[in-house]
Protein backbone atom coordinates (compact mmCIF):
# COMPACT_ATOMS: atom_id res chain seq x y z
CA UNK A 1 0.00 0.00 0.00
CA UNK A 2 3.12 2.17 0.83
CA UNK A 3 4.98 1.12 -2.60
CA UNK A 4 5.00 4.16 -4.65
CA UNK A 5 4.89 6.93 -1.48
CA UNK A 6 7.58 9.01 -1.78
CA UNK A 7 8.60 12.61 -0.44
CA UNK A 8 7.07 14.22 -3.17
CA UNK A 9 3.39 13.21 -1.52
CA UNK A 10 4.01 15.15 2.15
CA UNK A 11 1.48 18.06 1.84
CA UNK A 12 2.26 19.66 5.21
CA UNK A 13 3.71 19.35 8.45
CA UNK A 14 2.48 20.24 12.23
CA UNK A 15 3.15 19.59 15.79
CA UNK A 16 0.51 17.76 18.05
CA UNK A 17 -0.33 18.76 21.57
CA UNK A 18 1.43 16.68 24.38
CA UNK A 19 -2.28 15.45 25.43
CA UNK A 20 -2.39 13.64 21.71
CA UNK A 21 0.73 12.13 22.75
CA UNK A 22 -0.82 11.16 26.24
CA UNK A 23 -4.04 9.34 24.69
CA UNK A 24 -1.78 7.69 21.85
CA UNK A 25 0.42 6.30 24.19
CA UNK A 26 -3.19 4.69 26.30
CA UNK A 27 -4.61 3.76 23.20
CA UNK A 28 -1.12 1.70 22.48
CA UNK A 29 -1.08 0.13 25.69
CA UNK A 30 -4.49 -0.88 25.37
CA UNK A 31 -4.17 -2.75 22.08
CA UNK A 32 -0.44 -4.08 22.55
CA UNK A 33 -0.86 -4.88 26.93
CA UNK A 34 2.64 -6.90 26.82
CA UNK A 35 3.87 -3.50 25.92
CA UNK A 36 4.83 -1.36 29.04
CA UNK A 37 4.56 2.06 29.85
CA UNK A 38 7.95 2.48 30.64
CA UNK A 39 9.04 1.04 26.82
CA UNK A 40 6.49 3.03 25.32
CA UNK A 41 7.87 6.06 26.97
CA UNK A 42 11.34 5.45 25.75
CA UNK A 43 10.06 5.15 22.34
CA UNK A 44 8.17 8.14 22.81
CA UNK A 45 9.34 10.43 25.12
CA UNK A 46 7.34 12.75 26.98
CA UNK A 47 9.73 15.55 26.18
CA UNK A 48 9.74 15.16 22.62
CA UNK A 49 6.38 16.23 20.73
CA UNK A 50 5.01 14.01 17.92
CA UNK A 51 4.44 15.84 14.51
CA UNK A 52 1.52 15.24 12.32
CA UNK A 53 2.81 14.78 8.35
CA UNK A 54 -0.19 14.72 6.27
CA UNK A 55 -0.02 13.16 2.51
CA UNK A 56 -1.82 12.93 -0.48
CA UNK A 57 -4.71 10.26 -0.35
CA UNK A 58 -5.72 10.92 3.10
CA UNK A 59 -2.12 9.72 4.92
CA UNK A 60 -1.10 10.74 7.79
CA UNK A 61 1.91 9.98 9.47
CA UNK A 62 2.92 10.44 12.65
CA UNK A 63 6.66 11.47 13.77
CA UNK A 64 8.94 11.63 16.76
CA UNK A 65 12.65 12.80 16.06
CA UNK A 66 11.98 12.60 12.80
CA UNK A 67 11.39 8.67 13.27
CA UNK A 68 7.89 7.67 11.41
CA UNK A 69 6.17 5.63 14.51
CA UNK A 70 2.55 5.14 12.68
CA UNK A 71 1.03 5.74 9.68
CA UNK A 72 -2.79 6.34 9.29
CA UNK A 73 -5.18 6.29 6.29
CA UNK A 74 -8.56 8.58 7.13
CA UNK A 75 -9.71 8.08 10.48
CA UNK A 76 -8.49 4.11 10.49
CA UNK A 77 -6.25 2.42 13.14
CA UNK A 78 -2.63 3.19 13.49
CA UNK A 79 -0.07 1.26 11.64
CA UNK A 80 2.97 0.53 12.81
CA UNK A 81 5.86 1.45 11.36
CA UNK A 82 8.35 -1.60 11.11
CA UNK A 83 10.95 0.36 13.13
CA UNK A 84 9.13 1.15 15.85
CA UNK A 85 7.67 -3.08 15.46
CA UNK A 86 11.37 -3.90 15.85
CA UNK A 87 11.94 -2.43 19.00
CA UNK A 88 9.69 -4.49 20.81
CA UNK A 89 9.78 -8.09 20.89
CA UNK A 90 7.95 -10.81 19.31
CA UNK A 91 5.18 -11.65 22.11
CA UNK A 92 4.14 -8.20 22.20
CA UNK A 93 2.17 -8.59 18.76
CA UNK A 94 -0.19 -10.86 16.99
CA UNK A 95 1.75 -12.60 14.91
CA UNK A 96 2.52 -15.61 12.24
CA UNK A 97 5.55 -16.77 10.35
CA UNK A 98 6.48 -17.52 6.88
CA UNK A 99 8.81 -20.05 5.39
CA UNK A 100 12.33 -18.71 3.97
CA UNK A 101 10.90 -19.25 0.54
CA UNK A 102 7.83 -16.52 1.12
CA UNK A 103 10.70 -13.49 2.25
CA UNK A 104 11.82 -12.96 -1.35
CA UNK A 105 7.87 -12.65 -2.59
CA UNK A 106 6.96 -10.25 0.53
CA UNK A 107 9.61 -8.49 -0.05
CA UNK A 108 9.06 -7.80 -3.64
CA UNK A 109 5.59 -6.61 -2.60
CA UNK A 110 3.04 -9.12 -3.00
CA UNK A 111 0.69 -10.74 -0.35
CA UNK A 112 1.05 -13.57 1.57
CA UNK A 113 0.01 -17.19 0.58
CA UNK A 114 -1.86 -19.96 2.98
CA UNK A 115 1.23 -22.22 1.93
CA UNK A 116 4.21 -20.03 2.81
CA UNK A 117 2.55 -20.18 6.45
CA UNK A 118 1.18 -23.93 6.47
CA UNK A 119 4.80 -25.27 5.55
CA UNK A 120 7.95 -26.69 7.78
CA UNK A 121 9.17 -22.83 7.97
CA UNK A 122 6.13 -21.03 8.85
CA UNK A 123 4.19 -20.81 12.16
CA UNK A 124 0.31 -20.04 11.72
CA UNK A 125 -1.40 -17.07 14.38
CA UNK A 126 -2.84 -18.16 17.32
CA UNK A 127 -6.45 -18.08 17.87
CA UNK A 128 -7.21 -14.89 19.32
CA UNK A 129 -6.00 -13.30 16.09
CA UNK A 130 -9.72 -12.47 14.06
CA UNK A 131 -9.76 -12.09 10.32
CA UNK A 132 -9.27 -8.60 9.79
CA UNK A 133 -6.72 -8.42 12.18
CA UNK A 134 -3.44 -6.58 12.13
CA UNK A 135 -0.67 -9.05 12.09
CA UNK A 136 3.07 -8.99 12.42
CA UNK A 137 5.30 -11.24 10.13
CA UNK A 138 8.26 -12.90 11.15
CA UNK A 139 10.09 -14.87 9.13
CA UNK A 140 12.32 -18.35 9.52
CA UNK A 141 15.54 -18.13 10.88
CA UNK A 142 15.55 -13.97 11.06
CA UNK A 143 14.67 -12.04 14.16
CA UNK A 144 12.81 -9.17 13.25
CA UNK A 145 9.72 -8.66 11.73
CA UNK A 146 9.29 -8.30 8.15
CA UNK A 147 6.33 -7.00 7.34
CA UNK A 148 2.70 -5.93 8.72
CA UNK A 149 -0.30 -6.96 6.66
CA UNK A 150 -4.46 -7.62 7.58
CA UNK A 151 -5.53 -11.37 8.47
CA UNK A 152 -7.66 -12.47 5.55
CA UNK A 153 -8.57 -15.68 6.55
CA UNK A 154 -8.45 -17.15 10.14
CA UNK A 155 -5.68 -19.48 11.52
CA UNK A 156 -8.02 -22.78 10.96
CA UNK A 157 -9.43 -21.91 7.22
CA UNK A 158 -5.25 -21.32 6.29
CA UNK A 159 -4.41 -24.74 7.42
CA UNK A 160 -7.51 -26.45 6.38
CA UNK A 161 -7.63 -24.63 2.89
CA UNK A 162 -4.53 -24.34 2.26
CA UNK A 163 -4.71 -22.21 -0.34
CA UNK A 164 -5.49 -18.04 -1.90
CA UNK A 165 -3.94 -15.20 0.46
CA UNK A 166 -3.91 -15.06 3.96
CA UNK A 167 -2.40 -12.02 4.56
CA UNK A 168 -3.28 -8.51 2.51
CA UNK A 169 0.37 -6.88 3.21
CA UNK A 170 -0.04 -2.91 4.08
CA UNK A 171 4.05 -2.21 4.65
CA UNK A 172 7.10 -4.13 3.98
CA UNK A 173 10.80 -3.76 4.49
CA UNK A 174 11.91 -1.56 1.71
CA UNK A 175 8.75 0.05 0.59
CA UNK A 176 8.37 3.73 0.29
CA UNK A 177 6.98 4.06 3.62
CA UNK A 178 10.61 2.48 5.01
CA UNK A 179 12.27 4.37 2.90
CA UNK A 180 10.71 7.34 3.83
CA UNK A 181 12.77 10.21 5.31
CA UNK A 182 10.69 12.97 7.01
CA UNK B 1 11.49 -5.68 30.13
CA UNK B 2 14.22 -3.38 27.86
CA UNK B 3 13.90 -2.56 24.48
CA UNK B 4 15.39 -4.59 21.46
CA UNK B 5 18.04 -3.26 19.88
CA UNK B 6 18.05 -3.74 15.88
CA UNK B 7 21.15 -3.57 14.49
CA UNK B 8 20.49 -1.93 10.85
CA UNK B 9 22.29 -2.37 7.56
CA UNK B 10 23.96 0.79 6.21
CA UNK B 11 24.06 -0.05 2.98
CA UNK B 12 20.44 -1.77 2.22
CA UNK B 13 18.43 -0.05 5.89
CA UNK B 14 17.29 -3.29 6.12
CA UNK B 15 17.71 -5.45 10.08
CA UNK B 16 20.91 -6.96 9.02
CA UNK B 17 19.20 -10.40 8.83
CA UNK B 18 17.47 -9.62 6.04
CA UNK B 19 20.89 -8.30 3.35
CA UNK B 20 20.63 -11.23 1.70
CA UNK B 21 17.08 -10.38 0.22
CA UNK B 22 18.84 -6.91 -0.74
CA UNK B 23 19.84 -6.23 -4.38
CA UNK B 24 23.35 -5.05 -2.51
CA UNK B 25 24.14 -7.58 -0.62
CA UNK B 26 27.42 -8.25 -1.43
CA UNK B 27 28.28 -5.00 -0.66
CA UNK B 28 26.41 -5.62 2.69
CA UNK B 29 28.02 -8.66 3.71
CA UNK B 30 31.48 -6.23 3.05
CA UNK B 31 30.52 -3.41 5.27
CA UNK B 32 29.03 -5.93 8.12
CA UNK B 33 31.98 -8.06 7.98
CA UNK B 34 34.50 -4.75 8.81
CA UNK B 35 32.03 -3.00 11.07
CA UNK B 36 30.32 -5.35 12.96
CA UNK B 37 32.86 -8.78 12.84
CA UNK B 38 30.88 -10.46 15.60
CA UNK B 39 27.85 -10.67 13.84
CA UNK B 40 28.73 -11.62 10.69
CA UNK B 41 30.35 -14.67 12.03
CA UNK B 42 26.93 -15.25 13.68
CA UNK B 43 25.23 -15.09 10.28
CA UNK B 44 27.55 -16.26 7.68
CA UNK B 45 30.39 -18.58 8.99
CA UNK B 46 28.53 -21.79 9.49
CA UNK B 47 26.48 -21.14 7.09
CA UNK B 48 29.25 -22.14 4.24
CA UNK B 49 30.29 -25.04 6.16
CA UNK B 50 26.69 -26.30 6.80
CA UNK B 51 25.18 -28.43 4.13
CA UNK B 52 22.68 -26.93 2.13
CA UNK B 53 20.00 -28.50 0.17
CA UNK B 54 19.29 -28.18 -3.55
CA UNK B 55 15.92 -25.63 -3.07
CA UNK B 56 18.46 -23.08 -0.55
CA UNK B 57 20.95 -23.18 -3.08
CA UNK B 58 18.30 -22.66 -6.03
CA UNK B 59 17.11 -19.51 -4.37
CA UNK B 60 20.38 -18.49 -3.58
CA UNK B 61 21.64 -18.24 -6.98
CA UNK B 62 18.76 -16.75 -8.15
CA UNK B 63 19.16 -13.84 -5.76
CA UNK B 64 22.85 -13.67 -6.92
CA UNK B 65 21.61 -13.02 -10.65
CA UNK B 66 18.87 -10.64 -9.96
CA UNK B 67 21.82 -8.66 -7.70
CA UNK B 68 24.30 -8.47 -11.06
CA UNK B 69 21.22 -7.13 -13.20
CA UNK B 70 20.40 -4.81 -10.83
CA UNK B 71 22.99 -3.52 -10.64
CA UNK B 72 23.76 -3.39 -14.17
CA UNK B 73 20.30 -1.58 -14.37
CA UNK B 74 21.60 1.20 -11.31
CA UNK B 75 25.08 1.93 -12.85
CA UNK B 76 23.17 2.60 -16.23
CA UNK B 77 20.42 4.34 -14.90
CA UNK B 78 22.74 6.87 -13.02
CA UNK B 79 24.82 7.59 -15.90
CA UNK B 80 21.47 8.32 -17.81
CA UNK B 81 21.07 11.03 -14.95
CA UNK B 82 24.40 12.05 -15.09
CA UNK B 83 24.45 12.32 -18.61
CA UNK B 84 21.59 14.13 -19.02
CA UNK B 85 20.52 17.92 -18.32
CA UNK B 86 16.91 19.78 -17.49
CA UNK B 87 16.21 22.96 -19.55
CA UNK B 88 14.06 25.43 -18.18
CA UNK B 89 12.96 27.75 -20.79
CA UNK B 90 10.66 30.67 -20.32
CA UNK B 91 8.54 31.21 -23.05
CA UNK B 92 7.03 35.11 -23.39
CA UNK B 93 3.47 34.91 -23.66
CA UNK B 94 2.43 38.50 -23.98
CA UNK B 95 4.49 41.12 -22.73
CA UNK B 96 4.46 41.09 -19.62
CA UNK B 97 3.24 37.17 -19.02
CA UNK B 98 5.46 34.69 -19.28
CA UNK B 99 5.42 30.76 -19.13
CA UNK B 100 8.23 28.15 -18.30
CA UNK B 101 8.56 24.43 -19.62
CA UNK B 102 10.29 22.18 -18.05
CA UNK B 103 12.52 19.18 -19.69
CA UNK B 104 14.00 16.65 -19.17
CA UNK B 105 12.62 15.64 -15.40
CA UNK B 106 11.94 11.99 -16.99
CA UNK B 107 14.83 10.29 -16.53
CA UNK B 108 15.07 11.45 -12.62
CA UNK B 109 13.42 8.75 -10.08
CA UNK B 110 10.35 11.79 -9.69
CA UNK B 111 6.56 11.70 -10.08
CA UNK B 112 5.67 14.12 -12.95
CA UNK B 113 2.46 14.00 -11.70
CA UNK B 114 3.25 14.78 -7.95
CA UNK B 115 5.78 17.03 -9.11
CA UNK B 116 3.00 19.04 -10.85
CA UNK B 117 1.00 19.80 -7.94
CA UNK B 118 3.68 20.08 -5.80
CA UNK B 119 4.68 23.14 -8.17
CA UNK B 120 0.96 24.43 -8.29
CA UNK B 121 0.47 24.26 -4.69
CA UNK B 122 4.00 25.81 -3.83
CA UNK B 123 4.22 28.33 -6.55
CA UNK B 124 0.65 29.05 -6.48
CA UNK B 125 0.10 28.96 -10.14
CA UNK B 126 -1.33 26.65 -12.83
CA UNK B 127 1.14 23.74 -13.48
CA UNK B 128 0.65 21.03 -16.44
CA UNK B 129 2.07 18.39 -18.01
CA UNK B 130 2.18 18.53 -21.62
CA UNK B 131 4.41 15.24 -23.39
CA UNK B 132 7.05 14.78 -20.75
CA UNK B 133 6.97 18.50 -19.91
CA UNK B 134 5.89 20.72 -17.08
CA UNK B 135 4.42 23.83 -17.86
CA UNK B 136 4.29 26.50 -15.19
CA UNK B 137 2.38 29.64 -15.61
CA UNK B 138 4.34 32.48 -14.27
CA UNK B 139 7.91 34.36 -14.57
CA UNK B 140 9.21 31.50 -11.92
CA UNK B 141 12.45 30.43 -14.04
CA UNK B 142 14.87 31.41 -10.71
CA UNK B 143 12.64 30.13 -8.03
CA UNK B 144 12.02 26.19 -10.27
CA UNK B 145 16.01 26.00 -10.64
CA UNK B 146 16.65 26.75 -6.68
CA UNK B 147 13.79 23.61 -6.07
CA UNK B 148 14.56 21.11 -8.37
CA UNK B 149 18.56 21.18 -8.05
CA UNK B 150 16.89 20.37 -3.90
CA UNK B 151 14.79 17.99 -4.64
CA UNK B 152 17.37 16.65 -6.52
CA UNK B 153 19.48 16.28 -3.42
CA UNK B 154 17.13 15.23 -1.42
CA UNK B 155 15.03 12.79 -3.46
CA UNK B 156 17.78 11.12 -5.63
CA UNK B 157 21.16 12.04 -3.56
CA UNK B 158 22.15 13.50 -7.12
CA UNK B 159 24.52 16.80 -7.10
CA UNK B 160 25.84 18.69 -9.87
CA UNK B 161 22.96 17.68 -12.43
CA UNK B 162 23.26 20.33 -15.50
CA UNK B 163 20.33 22.70 -15.34
CA UNK B 164 20.25 24.90 -18.66
CA UNK B 165 18.00 27.93 -18.70
CA UNK B 166 17.15 29.56 -21.64
CA UNK B 167 14.72 32.33 -23.14
CA UNK B 168 12.74 31.91 -25.93
CA UNK B 169 11.23 35.75 -27.40
CA UNK B 170 7.80 36.31 -28.88
CA UNK B 171 8.00 38.05 -31.86
CA UNK B 172 6.94 41.32 -31.35
CA UNK B 173 3.41 42.80 -33.31
CA UNK B 174 2.89 45.90 -35.09
CA UNK B 175 1.22 47.50 -32.20
CA UNK B 176 3.70 47.19 -29.96
CA UNK B 177 6.20 48.21 -31.88
CA UNK B 178 4.75 51.28 -32.29
CA UNK B 179 3.78 51.81 -28.82
CA UNK B 180 7.56 51.17 -27.91
CA UNK B 181 8.69 53.66 -30.50
CA UNK B 182 5.86 56.25 -29.25
CA UNK B 183 7.00 55.65 -25.72
CA UNK B 184 10.78 56.46 -26.56
CA UNK B 185 10.04 59.24 -28.86
CA UNK B 186 7.95 60.69 -25.68
CA UNK B 187 10.48 59.88 -22.77
CA UNK B 188 13.07 61.48 -25.56
CA UNK B 189 15.54 58.32 -25.81
CA UNK B 190 15.02 58.04 -29.11
CA UNK B 191 15.32 60.52 -32.05
CA UNK B 192 13.50 58.42 -34.53
CA UNK B 193 10.20 59.01 -36.03
CA UNK B 194 8.04 56.48 -36.22
CA UNK B 195 4.55 57.31 -37.71
CA UNK B 196 1.67 54.78 -37.46
CA UNK B 197 -0.04 53.76 -40.74
CA UNK B 198 -3.16 55.86 -39.32
CA UNK B 199 -1.29 58.48 -39.14
CA UNK B 200 0.32 58.64 -42.46
CA UNK B 201 -2.78 58.18 -44.24
CA UNK B 202 -4.28 61.47 -42.81
CA UNK B 203 -0.62 63.48 -43.41
ZN1 LIG C 1 22.32 -4.74 3.89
Amino acid sequence: MFKKLTKQDIKGESQLKSSFSRNLKQELIAKYPSITADELEEVIPKKKPLSLVKCEDRLSLYTCDNQILFAQFYTDEYIPHLKFVHKFSRGCFKSLQVDKGAIKFILGGSDIMCPGITSKGGILPSDDVKVNDLVFVYAEGKESALCVGKLKMSGEDIKNQNKGIAVEVIHYLGDGLWNMKI
Amino acid sequence: MALVETLYCKICTFPVDFCDYNKKATKCKAWLEENHPAKYQELYSNKENEDVDEKTKKVEESLKKMELRQEKKDKKELEDQQNSKIIIKTIERTKRKRSIEIQGLEVFPLNLKKLSKKFSNKFATGCSIVDNKLVLQGDLADDIEIFINQLLKEEAGLDDIKVEKVVAKRKKTEEELAAEAAAAIANGTSTAKYVKGDENKKA
